[in-house]
């Protein structure tokens, strides 16, 4: 892939939410608009573009009415849209990645080259859904929140929701979305039995202590340990901590004690999770972060008192649990490095979250070359691992083809549930192999040259044998 | 808190008091009390209690000083003056020998302090100027002197259960000889010093048993000068090996002052304040902190549970609280070890019991602790631990610290006193135990099939909550595995199944994916049959089979349940199964399938035919003609020939 200095990559254009029936007098169509960014822009060409996603949807929707029109492709730019809520639409303009290029043969200018093929329906699609979710779990939910929070007031719903969004935009990376941003997947810590269950046996007590807290989850270097919560509100909890409140953490100077990263200073956020809504107070001690749920506003004493009786087991544990699971893993000791949940995992083949030999595996860690790597995902808890250096998007990008060619070729009845296996070799000499089975996904992507259909299969047994043997991939 | 009613008066034996004619002896190595009447002339009354009493009589030769019997009831030896011992025989029928021999001491001059029965025909007298150690022979009637060894005595403690010999050269003293008596010979062992500025007098020495070793016990007296006379504890001093250092501190949190009995019943330490009417209750088993002075390790005890008093439940005037009175103790009681009381005054000796059901604590860890070394504790720490769950004022840390304290018993158990290899993964552990006592085995052994169905199966069906006795579950879990014990099956499945009832699937397979739940073929099926109400169940169950190894056939019949006939076939294949499967089975669950699975089973079973019995075509008994007609439908044009491609037209 030529990556040159006049490569221009993905970008977000414009983002916005509009509510269609919101306005419907000629003239008042600006009332349509519940969002927009970026906010300079005039009314007009706002306009223009909510008007677009309305009509490709209106003209789309008398060939197909069971699966809407989604996105619109133009050689500059791509429109994704998706109604999250009825009558609620979110979408996103992002640019089309570019290379511009000396015109050959003397003639004077530019050519611009396009790459819609690095853009992906999919994953901006999942991007607007998880903008969503998240919009929900401290809101509930657009309707809801009019209606609820915002008592009818159209004016405080359009400043919440504006709140909201200009602070979540920023968070979104448009450029690094591929295929681990659909599945948004959790990263486990692979811990052994007994560390689980101490982790295990301080949420009890904690709980059991505290009685305001209902429901904890605990991660470790911004790795998951345990949750309470489902795996789909899991997956918005951990995505918000590493994006918003871990990201800033590296620049805060680094306490022994730990301290209410979220909660101590004025009110708690409340989080609505399955139609109950929650206090959130996230605890940081070492390079554990705790998520407390609490039921009902804690009492005057809560945060000290916290602090005093499990603060100081949690800060041991959390030592522990470092010195025996990260310091071990890479040389760069415990900073939180791994913190953001783009970096790869520190212990690189331990494993895939299930079954009891999870980190058994670690110390062959240098059994699988380096010229094989692999990216797992189970849906069923949303466990992804990935070992895939930088500078593969390409691959990930193809693999991610071949994933919806599955699920196409199932049908829409879904007879063969979309699982198979495709191995493909690119042009670059490097094999994709993809293995689709019930709920997992394993992509591995084998970059050694001159090898034959025959080696591919034997290197991806061998590492089914050494990073999935307690699985089972049927 | 009170354990009233913990300790109790029982086996009372009544007995002639001592009287203007009668008087009183008891002897501790047999625990019988004899009245003496007219020095024996008028009767000799033995009684002890749980046997039958005898009576005999001897030739008043002036007042008994001393009387006893050898171990086995054979001799009898009756001291009536300072410096000899008169024995008689007695026979099988228990029939006295009025014709007596006497045993003369090697220094005729000086008097026999005490004496004691080493063994059935032995004995050990102390004299001022040492041990002697004599041999009798009943049969020619005579005692032959063996060895001695010299020494100068003022006063001596003797302790005829462990042949334990404390003398002293002064009154008072601050140097106290400790002797051991075995097989006849006298071993000297060091001396114990109890520093200059404390003077030990005899009534605050004694030698005690618990948990099978032998301590001399002095007392402490208080500092102070006002209260001299009090003391503050009582220090233990281990005769192990032959070497005697200082080993525990017992400290009253009040110093007791006025007469103090020092007893001991199942490995507990009483002290008995009979001024105060109160006991003291240790247990160098369950408390203690690591303490050190001088150079030597010991550890200082606090009472193991709350002071308490004797109760009588024998006694008349039944009905009071606790369906006991409690009792004043009385000036005339003498405390003997390691039991008993004997009130001579009013013809009295009562046995202290103990009824471990009454044993309260604010410490629910304590008590459990406590009741672990106990030897009838088995039923009374299941009971407790039963109570603990049902009161949600007892804490996690607690069950945690109960779980592992019963885990190190079993495992001492199990390895027969060695200490037991545990996890020591962790820097600043937390939870685990931190006692530093030198590892005394327990007595009850609580296995994990009586936990589960003694503690942990009521508590649901009494209505615990269900959150909390999962949170017990894991505390007994992370326990096991600290002391590396593999968690038995129906503990695992109540765990799954607590999880199901609080509809706590995720959290289940989160359990599972970090291996708190082993794998087993039981468990995988238990957890197949959740998959109606937690699809990923599905997944979990198969891992767990794929994992197992022997399994392969529980995972091809859920392949082909779900049509997966090929991986059903591939997984027969690898296990070595393909030669015998049924071929009907697999066509039959191929049949509505895509005509290309249909004809790659088909195949398979065509060429298993080839390599099993030369031809293509079924046996017989496969009962395979429906399977064979499909395939023809499908696939043979009318030559014969196969037609791959039409299927997929």
């Amino acid at each position: 892939m030529e990556v040159k200095g006049n490569y221009s990559p993905v970008q977000v254009v414009n983002f916005f939410l509009f509510n269609t029936t919101w306005g419907p007098k000629e003239g008042e169509e600006e009332k349509k608009i519940v969002y927009f960014w970026p906010q300079d822009l005039s009314v007009e060409a706002k306009l223009k573009k909510v008007g677009l996603v309305e009509g490709v949807v209106n003209f789309a929707c008398r060939f197909s009415n069971s699966s809407p029109a989604h996105s619109l492709h133009t050689l500059k730019e791509r429109l994704v849209f998706q109604e999250v809520e009825k009558d609620y639409w979110v979408c996103v303009v992002v640019s089309v990645p570019n290379t511009r290029k000396q015109q050959s043969k003397g003639e004077s200018g530019e050519v611009i080259e396009f790459y819609p093929e690095e853009v992906s329906d999919e994953v901006l699609l999942s991007m607007l859904s998880r903008a969503y979710q998240m919009f929900c779990l401290f809101n509930s939910g657009l309707g809801a929140a009019l209606a609820g929070r915002c008592a009818g007031n159209i004016k405080v719903f359009l400043e919440l929701v504006q709140h909201f969004f200009s602070r979540y935009l920023g968070t979104l990376r448009v450029d690094k979305g591929d295929m681990t941003y659909i599945w948004g997947g959790i990263q486990y810590l692979a811990i052994d039995m007994i560390d689980f269950l101490r982790v295990q046996s301080v949420i009890n007590r904690i709980k059991s202590d505290h009685q305001t807290i209902s429901k904890c989850l605990f991660l470790h270097s911004g790795q998951l340990v345990w949750s309470d919560v489902e795996p789909n509100l899991t997956k918005l909890l951990v995505q918000y901590l590493s994006t918003t409140i871990l990201a800033s953490l590296n620049s805060l100077p680094r306490k022994p004690t730990g301290s209410f990263l979220v909660g101590e200073e004025g009110k708690l956020p409340t989080v609505f999770l399955c139609d109950t809504s929650y206090h959130l107070a996230v605890y940081h001690v070492v390079n554990t972060t705790l998520v407390l749920l609490l039921t009902s506003p804690p009492p005057q004493n809560f945060f000290t008192r916290f602090k005093a009786s499990p603060g100081q087991e949690l800060g041991n544990l959390s030592a522990d649990l470092t010195h025996t699971y990260i310091s071990k893993g890479s040389s760069t000791t415990c900073s939180s490095s791994t913190l953001a949940t783009s970096s790869s995992s520190s212990n690189l083949s331990s494993a895939v979250g299930t079954g009891p030999a999870m980190t058994s595996s670690s110390g062959s860690g240098s059994a699988s070359p380096d010229n094989v790597m692999f990216l797992y995902f189970n849906a069923s808890n949303l466990a992804v691992k990935s070992t895939v250096s930088q500078g593969h998007s390409k691959a990930i990008m193809l693999a991610q083809d071949f994933l919806q060619d599955l699920k196409t070729a199932a049908g829409p009845d879904g007879l063969l549930g979309g699982e198979g296996e495709i191995v493909s070799r690119l042009s670059s000499d490097e094999w994709v192999v993809l293995q689709v089975a019930g709920a997992r996904t394993i992509v591995v992507l084998l970059t050694e040259k001159n090898i034959n259909l025959m080696d591919v299969a034997e290197s991806v047994n061998r590492l089914k044998k050494t990073s999935f043997d307690n699985i089972c991939m049927l | 808190m009170n354990s009233y009613g913990l300790l109790e008066l029982c086996e009372p034996v009544t007995f002639e008091p001592v009287g203007p004619v009668t008087a009183v002896f008891y002897d501790t190595k047999n625990r019988q009390v004899f009245s003496v009447r007219s020095g024996g002339a008028t009767g000799i009354v033995v009684k002890s209690p749980n046997k039958q009493q005898k009576s005999f009589v001897l030739e008043d030769k002036g007042p008994i000083l001393s009387i006893k019997f050898c171990p086995n009831q054979q001799i009898l030896s009756v001291q009536r003056n300072p410096s000899t011992l008169d024995l008689h025989n007695f026979d099988a029928g228990g029939q006295i020998d009025a014709a007596e021999y006497t045993l003369v001491p090697k220094n005729k001059t000086s008097p026999i302090h005490s004496y004691m029965w080493t063994g059935p025909t032995e004995l050990v007298t102390v004299t001022d100027i040492g041990l002697d150690v004599y041999s009798v022979v009943p049969g020619k009637k005579l005692v032959k002197y063996l060895r001695s060894s010299n020494t100068s005595v003022s006063w001596a403690n003797v302790c005829p259960d462990n042949c334990i010999v404390v003398t002293s050269s002064k009154q008072e003293t601050n140097s106290l000889q400790v002797w051991s008596i075995r097989n006849g010979t006298i071993v000297k062992l060091p001396t114990i010093e109890t520093g200059s500025g404390h003077l030990v007098k005899e009534k605050e020495v004694s030698v005690i048993n618990v948990y099978s070793r032998t301590f001399i016990c002095i007392s402490a007296k208080s500092d102070t000068e006002e209260e001299t006379e009090t003391v503050k504890g009582l220090k233990l001093y281990s005769t192990e090996n032959d070497q005697i250092a200082l080993a525990h501190c017992l400290n009253f949190e009040h110093p007791v002052s006025g007469a103090m009995g020092i007893q001991t019943l199942d490995n507990l330490i009483l002290v008995h304040s009979l001024q105060a009417s109160s006991t003291l209750i240790f247990d160098i088993a369950v408390t203690g902190v690591r303490n050190q002075k001088e150079g030597s390790l010991y550890y200082d005890h606090n009472p193991v549970l709350g002071k308490t008093s004797l109760a009588n439940f024998g006694a008349k005037n039944v009905g009071a609280e606790f369906g006991g009175n409690s009792v004043d103790y009385s000036p005339t009681w003498v405390v003997f070890l390691p039991n008993i009381i004997v009130d001579a005054r009013n013809g009295q000796l009562f046995t202290v019991g103990m009824k471990l059901k009454r044993a309260v604590s604010g410490n629910s860890g304590t008590l459990c602790n406590f009741l672990l070394h106990r030897h009838s504790g088995k039923q009374h720490v299941l009971t407790h631990l039963k109570s603990c769950l049902a009161d949600p004022g007892v804490s996690l840390q607690q069950f945690s610290m109960m779980f592992q304290e019963i885990m190190r018993a079993y495992c001492s158990h199990q390895n027969s006193g060695e200490q037991t290899p545990i996890y020591t993964g962790m820097v600043g552990c937390y939870g685990k135990l931190e006692t530093g006592l030198p590892a005394i085995q327990c007595a009850v052994v609580i296995d994990q099939s009586e936990l589960y169905t003694a503690v942990l199966v009521p508590a649901e069906q009494n209505g615990v909550q269900l959150k909390r006795i999962q949170a017990v579950v894991v505390e007994l879990l992370l326990a096991l595995a600290i002391y590396k014990l593999k968690p038995r099956q129906f503990i695992l499945e109540m765990f799954i199944n607590l999880a199901v009832k609080t509809e706590q699937y995720y959290q289940m397979h989160q359990y599972i994916q970090y291996g708190v739940v082993t794998d087993s073929k039981h468990l995988a099926c238990i957890i197949l049959s959740l998959e109606n109400v937690y699809p990923p169940a599905r997944q979990i169950a198969l891992d767990m089979m794929s994992r197992l190894g022997d399994a392969a056939e529980e995972l091809i019949e859920v392949c082909l349940a779900q049509g997966k006939v090929v991986e059903a076939l591939n997984l027969a294949r690898e296990t070595g199964l393909a030669d015998t499967i049924s071929a009907r089975k697999y066509l039959e669950a191929s049949r509505n399938l895509e005509p290309l699975v249909y004809f790659n089973v088909f195949s398979f079973f065509e060429e298993r035919n080839v390599r099993l019995r030369g031809t293509p075509n079924f046996a017989q008994e496969d009962n395979c003609h429906e399977f064979v007609n499909i395939f023809k439908t499908l696939y043979l044009c009318e030559n014969g020939a196969v037609t791959i491609g039409s299927g997929v037209q």
